[in-house]
C-alpha cells in the first residue's frame, strides 16, 4: 500500500484518486456502511467510524440472516441512523435525502466522508459512488474502505442470472458510438464459468480480465478453477493480475487499459469478483462516461447467503472532484 | 486525462492486434469492407438481395448481421470474387445499415421509471435520430465523403456532389430535422445527430430524476416528435435533388431487431404496408418474437407476399453442409492450406450414414470390421439391444450381406445410436443397480467432417470458432490431415461448455417471491431437463430403434418454461422444426416441434438426429417419475466435464 501513497491519478472527468492509508487521519462528517448478513459489515465502522460527526447504516430488506441481528445491535449501540430500505428508487431516494441534508449542514465548507463498501451490493454502490462524485454539492472527499475477507470456499452456484445489464443508468453507456466494436473488461471471481458466459453473452470484439491475487493465498487457486475453460488459452497479456490489498493500483491499471481502449472501443466493465475491482470500475466508468458501461451480472437475491468474517486489514482508496 | 503514475500502468498499443484465436467472430464489430474480404455468399443471400422487403429470421450467430452488411455501398466495392459481379449487377438500390444496440434496449426497457410517459417518447427520439445518422453515412459514401480505408475498386452506385450543393443539402436537412449545424457540410450534420443522441441521454437522465423525485415533467423539445419515416423521406428527397439523380430505391437494414423496444419492433414488422414505396425493409430478427403476433392480423403484411422471409437456420442438418463446404474451403485457403474435401481434412463420422459411402465401402459392415464390433460390443453390454437383434433376427456376422435389403438399412440407421449407447451406457452387469453413464471419459465421438458440421448447424460464428480453434491445435501438434479426433472432439467439447455458459447467463427474471417458491429456473435448467430426459431414453433407457428426440410444446407446458424455450430458441440452443407449411417466424412456441441443437445434445451424450417428437410436458414427466436426473453423472459428459 505504500508503495503508492504518493502518486494520484486524475481524471478528465476531474476525479482526483488517491490511496488510502491506515494511519491517514480520519475526522469524518459522515461514516457510510451497509448493514447486511456478514461479520465483516461492522469491522470498518468500529475501526473509524468513532470520530464521524454522523453515522449510517443502510439495511438491507432482503435475507436479514446470519450476521444481520447482531450488526443492527452494534450500529444502533454505536449511534448510526440505521434505514432500511429496498433496493432501487427506495434506497435512492432515502440515500440522496441523507446525502444532500449533510451537504446543506455542512454549508461550504468541504466534507469528508467515509464509506465502508465491504458489504454494499454492487448496485448500491453504484449510486452512492455516482451521487457523491458527480451530483453532491460541495465536492466532498470520500474515502471508500474495505474490509477484505478470510477464506470461504465457493458454493456450487448454479443459480440462473438474473441481472446482465448496467448497474444502473447512469453506468450504462449511451449508443452514440455503437458502430464502434465492444472490448469486455471482466473482473473474475469464483463462481464457475461466469465470466465465460458473459464472455459469450456479449461477444466482445476483444475481452481483457482482472484476475484477483492477495493476502489470502487459497482464492487464487479457486479463482483459477472456476475459470479454467475461459483462462485456457487465453492471450497472457490480456490477463492482469491485481492485488486487493493495492486498490490504488488496481484503479490505475483499469484507467490505463479503459484510456488505451476507449477511441476505438466502446467498454464494457463486469466487476465480477472483490469489490476493490468494483469500485474501480466505477470510478472508471465515471472518469469516462458516457463512452464506458459498467454492468452487473448476478442471480440476485436468489444467491445463498454466505459469511465473510473480516481478515483484519483495511485497505481503500480517497476521492474526490477536482 | 493526465496519468501520473508509472506504476501499474498497463501499455495498450495503438493497432490491437488480436490473436486469432479470440478474434471476434461477430460481424458486428468488423467495418463492411472488413466483413466482404472474408465473405462467402450463401444461397440465401441472393434472395436476400432481391429489392423486396425481406425479414431474415435466424438466432444468434447465423450470419444475419454478415448477410446485411454484405448489402451496402462500401462492402460491395470492397469484394472481389466470382460472385462479387453477379452482386453489384443485382443489387440497385442503396443500402443503409441501422445496427439496434443492446444498451438501448435497455436504457428503455428496463431501467427507467415504468411510469413516465416521456421514455417512450425518447426512445422513439433516439430510434429515428440513430436512423437519419446511417442514412446521412450513407450519404456521405455516395457522394465519396468518406474518409475510405482502402481504394474502391469497384465503385456502386457513386453519386457526384459539388460542395455548393452539399452545402445546400446541409442546410435543408439542418432545417428539416430541427438540428444545429454549425458547418454545413454532411460531416456536420452527422455530428449533429451525435449531439443529439448525447442531448437525449441527458433528458432521459433528467426524467428519470424527476420521476423519482415525484416533480412534474419537464416539456420535450420539438425533435423528440419527428418520426424517421418522414423524416427519411425527406432527407432522401433532398440528397437526390442535391446530387442530381433519379429517384432511386434505398433498402433500410434493420439488424438485431429482438434487442429493439417492442414498439419500434413492432411498428417496422408491420412497415412494407405504409410506407413510401421508395423504401424496402429487411429486418433481421431472432426466430422468436410475441410481437410476430402482429404477423398474424388480417391486415398485416403477409409472408410471400408483402416480404419474403428466409430462415437462416437448418432443422435438417444436411441442408447447412453445402454452406459448411464453402467456408471450409475459404478456411484452408485463407491459410494457404489444399483446398482438400472435408472428409480428408476431418475423417469420417461414426454418425455419418451417407448411403453412398456404405455401398461403396460394403466391407464396412464386414464381420470384423469396426463397426460390426461396435455393434458386437453393445450387444455384449446392452441386453435390450441383444433382444431387438433376436426378435428381428440379425446376424452380426452377415450384416454386409443384405446391403440393399430394407433390413440392412434399418441396421445402419442404428449406428449412431449404437455409437452413443456404446460410448456413455453402464454395462448391464447388475440388474439392481440404476442404469448410470460409463465411467470412462467421453471418447471422440464429436469428430469427422459430418460431425462438426451437424454441431455448427450451419451458423458461422460457430462454424469459424470451431474449426478456427481445430486448425490452431493441428498446426500447434505439426499439421497433418485427417486432423486427429481427440483435437476435433476437443474443439466440440469446449465450444459446447461455452454455449452452456451463454445460456446459464442469458438474463431471467427471478424475484424475491420466485425464490420462495422454490430455486429458480433459467434457460439452462429447462434444457438441461430436456437433455436429460432425451439421454434417459436414447441412451440409459431400454433399446429403441426409433426413440424419441425432439418435442413439441403442448398445452401442458407450464407458461414459465415455454417463455424460457424463447430465450433459449433466439439463443440457438433449441431448433424450430416447422412442417412443410409451417410459419418461419414465431410469436409463439405452442404446438410448434423443436430439437435441441446439436451441439447441446453433444453435451448431453446425444447423437445428431432429427428423432420422432414427443409432448414436452410427456417427456419431462419421465424424469419426475424416474428421478433419472439424479442417477447420471454428468460431469463425464463432453461439454461438461
Amino acid at each position: 500500500m505504500s508503495t503508492f501513497k504518493d502518486f494520484r491519478v486524475s481524471t478528465d472527468m476531474g476525479l482526483s484518486v488517491n490511496p488510502w492509508t491506515v494511519g491517514a487521519k480520519a475526522g469524518y462528517d459522515l461514516m457510510i456502511a451497509a448493514l447486511g448478513y456478514e461479520e465483516r459489515a461492522t469491522f470498518a465502522a468500529k475501526q473509524l467510524g468513532y470520530s464521524a460527526s454522523r453515522k449510517i447504516a443502510f439495511g438491507f430488506m432482503h435475507r436479514q440472516v446470519l450476521h444481520f441481528k447482531e450488526n443492527m445491535d452494534w450500529f444502533f449501540k454505536a449511534g448510526f441512523e440505521v434505514i432500511e430500505a429496498k433496493d432501487g428508487e427506495e434506497f435512492e431516494l432515502a440515500a440522496e435525502a441523507a446525502l444532500k441534508s449533510q451537504s446543506r449542514a455542512a454549508g461550504d465548507r468541504q466534507i469528508r466522508v467515509c464509506v465502508d463498501i465491504s458489504s454494499f451490493s454492487r448496485q448500491r454502490l453504484a449510486f452512492l459512488t455516482s451521487f457523491l462524485l458527480r451530483h453532491m454539492e460541495g465536492k466532498p472527499i470520500v474515502d471508500f474502505i474495505y474490509a477484505p475477507s478470510t477464506f470461504a470456499p465457493p458454493q456450487e452456484d448454479d443459480l440462473p442470472i438474473s441481472y446482465c445489464e448496467p448497474v444502473t443508468s447512469e453506468f450504462g453507456a449511451w449508443p452514440v458510438g455503437s458502430d464502434l466494436p465492444t472490448a469486455l473488461i471482466c473482473g473474475l471471481g469464483y463462481e464457475r464459468d461466469r465470466a465465460l458466459g458473459v464472455d459469450e453473452y456479449l461477444d466482445a470484439a476483444g475481452s481483457w480480465l482482472f484476475f484477483p491475487t492477495g493476502p489470502i493465498p487459497e482464492f487464487v487457486p479457486e479463482v483459477r478453477k472456476a475459470n479454467a475453460e475461459l483462462l485456457e488459452g487465453f492471450p497472457l497479456d490480456r490477463v492482469i493480475y491485481y492485488d486487493l490489498a493495492t486498490p490504488f493500483a488496481t484503479f490505475a491499471r483499469l484507467q490505463s487499459l479503459v484510456s488505451g481502449l476507449v477511441d476505438n472501443y466502446r467498454p464494457v466493465l463486469v466487476p465480477l469478483g472483490p469489490k476493490p475491482f468494483a469500485l474501480a470500475t466505477l470510478l472508471v466508468g465515471l472518469a469516462h462516461s458516457p463512452h464506458v458501461s459498467v454492468w452487473r451480472v448476478s442471480a440476485g437475491q436468489t444467491e445463498e447467503p454466505v459469511d465473510r468474517p473480516p481478515q483484519g486489514d483495511l485497505v481503500g482508496l480517497t476521492v474526490s472532484r477536482e | 486525462m493526465g496519468c501520473g503514475v508509472s506504476h501499474g500502468v498497463v501499455i495498450v498499443s495503438a493497432a490491437f492486434e488480436l490473436p486469432s484465436q479470440f478474434e471476434t467472430f461477430n460481424a458486428r464489430s468488423l467495418r463492411p469492407d472488413e466483413v466482404a474480404r472474408t465473405f462467402v455468399p450463401p444461397e440465401h443471400f441472393w434472395t436476400i438481395a432481391k429489392p423486396s422487403h425481406t425479414m431474415i429470421v435466424g438466432p444468434r450467430g447465423s450470419g444475419k448481421t454478415t448477410l446485411l452488411k454484405m448489402l451496402q455501398q462500401p462492402a460491395l466495392e470492397a469484394w472481389h470474387g466470382e460472385d462479387a459481379g453477379r452482386a453489384r449487377r443485382q443489387i440497385g438500390y442503396t443500402s443503409v445499415f441501422i445496427p439496434t444496440d443492446r444498451s438501448w434496449q435497455i436504457r428503455f426497457g428496463g431501467v427507467g421509471p415504468a411510469n413516465s410517459d416521456a421514455f417512450p417518447r425518447l426512445g422513439q427520439a433516439a430510434f429515428s435520430t440513430h436512423v437519419l445518422r446511417a442514412l446521412v453515412g450513407a450519404f456521405r459514401h455516395r457522394s465519396g465523403r468518406t474518409v475510405d480505408l482502402m481504394i474502391h475498386r469497384f465503385p456502386h452506385r457513386r453519386a457526384q456532389l459539388s460542395g455548393k450543393a452539399e452545402r445546400e443539402l446541409s442546410s435543408t436537412l439542418a432545417g428539416a430535422w430541427r438540428l444545429p449545424v454549425s458547418v454545413p457540410t454532411l460531416a456536420g450534420v452527422h455530428l449533429a445527430l451525435t449531439e443529439r443522441l448525447m442531448e437525449i441521454r441527458m433528458l432521459a437522465l433528467q426524467v428519470e430524476d424527476r420521476t423519482r423525485h415525484q416533480l412534474p415533467a419537464t416539456e420535450l423539445p420539438e425533435f423528440v416528435y419527428l418520426t424517421f419515416v418522414e423524416a427519411a423521406v425527406l432527407g432522401v428527397e433532398a440528397f437526390e435533388t442535391a446530387a442530381n439523380v433519379g429517384s432511386g430505391k434505398w433498402a433500410m437494414l434493420f439488424d438485431e431487431l429482438e434487442l429493439a423496444p417492442a414498439a419500434i419492433r413492432t411498428e417496422l414488422i408491420s412497415a412494407p404496408r405504409s410506407v413510401d414505396d421508395r423504401f424496402i425493409f429487411k429486418l433481421s430478427l431472432s426466430p422468436f418474437s410475441k410481437e410476430l403476433g402482429a404477423l398474424e392480423r388480417p391486415d398485416a403484411p403477409a409472408p410471400g407476399h408483402d416480404f419474403v422471409s428466409v430462415q437462416l437456420s437448418y432443422p435438417r442438418k444436411e441442408d447447412g453442409y453445402g454452406f459448411c463446404r464453402a467456408l471450409l474451403s475459404q478456411m484452408l485457403r485463407a491459410r494457404n492450406l489444399s483446398d482438400v474435401p472435408a472428409e480428408e481434412v476431418f475423417g469420417r463420422s461414426v454418425f455419418s450414414t451417407d448411403p453412398v459411402a456404405y455401398r461403396k465401402g460394403k466391407s464396412a459392415y464386414g464381420p470384423d470390421s469396426a463397426i460390426t464390433r461396435d455393434y458386437k460390443e453393445l450387444s455384449r453390454r446392452d441386453e435390450s439391444f441383444r433382444v431387438y437383434l433376436d426378435e428381428r433376427g440379425i446376424d452380426l456376422n452377415n450384416l454386409h450381406e443384405g446391403s440393399h435389403s430394407q433390413r440392412a438399412a434399418e441396421v445402419r440407421k442404428l449406428r449412431a445410436l449404437v455409437a452413443v449407447r456404446n460410448a456413455f451406457r453402464r454395462a448391464d452387469t447388475d440388474e439392481h443397480k440404476p442404469q448410470r453413464l460409463r465411467s470412462r471419459k467421453a471418447p471422440a465421438l464429436y469428430a469427422g467432417a459430418d460431425a462438426l458440421f451437424a454441431a455448427v448447424e450451419g451458423n458461422p460464428r460457430l462454424f469459424i470458432g470451431i474449426i478456427g480453434g481445430i486448425f490452431d491445435a493441428a498446426t500447434g501438434a505439426g499439421w497433418r490431415y485427417p486432423i486427429s479426433r481427440p483435437i476435433q472432439s476437443r474443439e466440440v467439447e469446449r465450444a459446447s461448455h461455452r454455449f452452456l455458459a451463454l445460456l446459464r447467463t442469458i438474463p431471467v427474471i427471478s424475484d424475491e417471491g420466485a425464490f420462495q417458491q422454490g430455486r429458480p429456473k433459467g434457460v439452462l435448467d429447462v434444457i438441461r431437463n430436456i437433455g436429460e430426459a432425451f439421454r434417459k431414453e436414447i441412451v440409459s433407457g431400454p433399446f429403441d430403434p426409433e426413440p424419441f428426440g425432439s418435442f413439441t410444446v403442448d398445452s401442458h407446458s407450464a407458461e414459465t418454461t415455454v417463455d424460457l424455450l424463447g430465450l433459449a430458441l433466439n439463443s440457438g440452443g433449441i431448433v424450430y422444426v416447422p412442417d412443410p407449411d409451417g410459419a418461419e417466424v414465431l410469436s409463439s412456441l405452442r404446438g410448434k416441434r423443436f430439437r435441441l441443437s446439436y451441439l447441446v445434445a453433444a453435451a448431453y451424450g446425444l447423437p445428431p438426429r432429427l428423432d420422432k417428437a414427443v409432448s414436452l410436458s410427456r417427456l419431462l414427466s419421465t424424469l419426475e417419475h424416474s428421478g433419472a436426473s439424479g442417477d447420471v453423472d454428468v460431469q463425464r459428459l463432453p461439454g461438461i466435464n
